[in-house]
């Protein structure tokens, strides 16, 4: 391992955290006003918004219509201001393109696409602050913006990243662990059906230590959309509150 | 539609996307719901219902959601539209909303000449049935091409409900072809709807 | 009913509210709508705030950069402010290249920072003639509610505020700059500002502080910028409805009492950080 023990002798990490242990995780559904749907979600230091705007009608440009399903457009931007190294263009390069479309794939196994036929939904999602699972947070907001819109889904997705460091599966990676060079494997996961949506895999990892990665993973999605349950639940109950008093 | 959903039962629980609801033997699915592997899942968060409609059939189980529910316009949905442009084949126009919800964003609709009224399709002309500005009262025949939606006005509850003169004022219908400025007494030919209270409420 | 209204007659449904000296959302005509100010939420850009006016929603992040200055002024950095207004913030906002109304909005905000004498810009210097900061303001809009340029002014003012540059030593050897990790300094704002937008309905009604809807109906816009102080700093009024010269000093005056608002706004705020 280079430079920095990213695992200490005593079983912890950089940060404190037990290896399988998430970092602290606020979000809130409904931020914004002028979106159809919207949702922040703060894990660690990675700070990601995400709004949903749809359906509408198919604007011009890239797509067409669909007579039997939603187009659903992504756009994944990363603010100038989110990196150690300013950003220059904040969508737009390869990696954005490619995380663009990882979300875009993502959703299309999950929202109920043959309900509203020849229209688009977009998913807009903005890093704000990036600390490493930047995929991770944007399909955690996006998932929650969706259901604040209202969109029918068949169930969450919910994403948690793992990295393998000496022998140990570590959840949630931050980027001072990701940019060490270990493995890390992102997982997309629909955390009732436990069916897997997506999976990427960064660097070399032994075959035989992938399951128990992967599991990690699992895991971790599965903490992930306890929290993420807790929060729409409190967010419905509350707007039927407000609907009472009012 | 209400009137038929005499036994809805509000099951005090909150669903969440993907949350198992009940087996396909007992229930059939509803709005927000779906149906997979003999089970019936939601998939929108809000509360939970069950609405009996006809005695004999299963109860049909439904996620209500607080927040409105997002509407496209679909066939048959009564819409409300603003005229865009007219020619002498059709007139292009943009829907505010259906069924008397608000669109956060306008769809692109289209009545073409032949689906103006009902009646004497042959001797419409487009410009003595509509101008742009109108606020019309109409229906959606088709999704249409991909462009737009194909709408139609041949019902005599549907047509133009509001119209403004020259002088800006709201004109007065005089006939079901003719509305009139108060101010300028000027007539105008349009299409006009006949307005049922209940399809609109503010054209009064 | 009255959404349906709203929408096939949006400006009748505003004349039967303004009849009663009222806004649809509740505020009286010369209401400006509640301001929430958040500084320092984000730890990898050198100073940000976060502004939320009424539903309006505007970030800024501030990173400094070295660069070379120019051979004119050899003392002095500068500064580059951005003005993005993304899809994500409204419907109104297609992807793509940005949208004339982020340009206008980014030239204005120059503009303004170039007229104000807002800080001594030879603070900025690294090394005289060789490396001085220029410092990127970004503003982003994350939920677009109208009167974009007086939230975006706020944003950028409180973001300057909270900017803690590293000290930065060069080496004269090597020739090579070193920023030191302890120590920081903040920047030294001489002259602070804050913007009031007007609106102008059926060519009669001035109204500040316009939300989407109103800026949509309005028949002419106005931006007065004035200093803590009171001095006129800018007023940007593009075309539309005609104003007296009376209407414009009633307007300015209001500007002044909302600039010294923001300003005391923005000091509470960090003195409320830094406790």
């Amino acid at each position: 391992m280079a430079g920095l023990e990213l695992l200490s002798d005593e079983g912890f990490r950089l940060d404190g955290r037990r290896p399988s242990e998430l970092r602290k995780i606020r979000l809130r559904l409904g931020v914004f006003d002028q979106a159809d749907g919207s949702a922040y979600i703060e894990q660690g230091n990675t700070k990601a918004l995400a709004t949903v705007y749809g359906p509408h009608e198919v604007l011009g440009g890239k797509g067409k219509p669909l007579h039997d399903k939603v187009i659903i457009n992504c756009q994944y931007s990363m603010a100038t201001f989110s990196t150690n190294e300013r950003k220059n263009r904040p969508q737009g390069d390869r990696k954005s393109t490619e995380m663009s479309l990882h979300l875009q794939r993502t959703f299309e196994a999950t929202i109920q696409t043959h309900l509203y036929p020849r229209s688009q939904i977009d998913i807009f999602v903005q890093i704000l602050q990036a600390d490493g699972g930047n995929y991770c947070a944007c399909v955690n907001a996006a998932t929650l913006a969706i259901i604040n819109a209202g969109i029918p889904m068949k169930d969450y997705v919910c994403a948690c990243s793992s990295g393998y460091v000496n022998n140990t599966p570590l959840t949630d990676v931050s980027y001072l662990e990701e940019s060490q060079g270990g493995p890390v494997v992102t997982v997309a996961m629909l955390p009732k059906s436990e069916q897997i949506a997506l999976f990427k895999m960064d660097n070399r990892l032994h075959v035989d230590h992938l399951e128990q990665v992967l599991e990690v993973a699992s895991k971790g999605c599965k903490d992930m959309y306890a929290v993420m349950n807790a929060a729409v639940k409190e967010h419905v109950s509350r707007m039927a509150k407000s609907m009472e008093c009012s | 539609m209400a009137a038929h959903s005499d036994h809805v039962k509000h099951h005090n629980r909150i669903c969440v996307p993907g949350e198992h609801l009940g087996l396909e033997s007992e229930y059939h699915t509803g709005p927000g719901t779906y149906r997979r592997n003999g089970s019936i899942y939601a998939s929108l968060a809000g509360h939970l219902c069950s609405r009996t409609e006809v005695e004999t059939e299963l109860p049909a189980l439904t996620v209500l959601q607080q927040e409105i529910q997002i509407t496209v316009p679909r066939q048959k949905s009564l819409v409300t539209c603003k005229v865009v442009s007219i020619t002498s084949k059709f007139c292009r126009c943009d829907i505010l909303s259906v069924e008397s919800v608000p669109l956060t964003e306008t769809f692109r609709g289209m009545i073409r000449k032949e689906d103006i009224r009902a009646t004497e399709k042959d001797k419409v002309e487009v410009y003595k049935s509509f101008r742009p500005g109108d606020i019309v009262l109409a229906r959606v025949l088709s999704l249409g091409d991909a462009q737009s939606y194909l709408l139609t006005t041949a019902e005599n509850e549907l047509g133009v409900v509001l119209a403004k003169s020259e002088a800006g004022v709201p004109m007065v219908p005089t006939s079901w072809c003719e509305m009139t400025c108060p101010k300028t007494h000027d007539k105008q030919l349009r299409k006009v709807a006949k307005v049922q209270p209940h399809y609109i409420a503010y054209a009064s | 009913m009255a959404a349906e209204f709203k929408t096939a007659q949006p400006v009748e449904y505003y004349k039967q509210f303004l009849k009663e000296e009222v806004r649809p959302d509740g505020r009286e005509l010369g209401e400006i709508r509640s301001t929430i100010l958040n500084v320092g939420s984000i730890s990898t850009a050198h100073g940000s705030a976060l502004v939320k006016l009424g539903n309006t929603t505007v970030v800024c992040g501030i990173k400094g950069e070295f660069a070379s200055p120019t051979v004119e002024e050899p003392k002095k950095g500068y500064l580059v402010p951005n003005v993005d207004l993304p899809p994500l913030c409204s419907a109104q906002f297609k992807p793509g290249p940005p949208s004339i109304q982020a340009q206008v909005t980014s030239q204005l905000v120059a503009d303004t920072l170039l007229s104000s004498n807002l800080l001594n810009y030879e603070d900025l210097c690294i090394k005289e003639g060789n490396m001085v900061w220029v410092l990127y303001c970004d503003m982003m809009c994350l939920d677009y509610d109208g009167n974009i340029i007086d939230a975006c002014l706020i944003a950028l003012l409180a973001a300057l505020r909270n900017v803690r540059l590293p000290v930065v030593t060069i080496d004269e050897d090597t020739g090579l700059a070193e920023l030191s990790s302890t120590e920081d300094r903040s920047l030294n704002i001489v002259n602070q500002f804050a913007a009031t937008t007007f609106s102008v309905f059926d060519d009669s009604i001035l109204l500040v502080d316009p939300t989407v809807e109103e800026e949509d109906l309005a028949t002419g816009l106005m931006t007065v910028i004035v200093t803590q102080d009171g001095r006129l700093c800018n007023i940007h009024k593009p075309g539309g409805t005609p104003l007296s010269t009376d209407q414009i000093q009633d307007c300015i005056g209001r500007a002044q009492t909302r600039a010294k608002e923001i300003c005391s706004l923005i000091d509470d705020t960090l003195d409320s950080i830094e406790r």
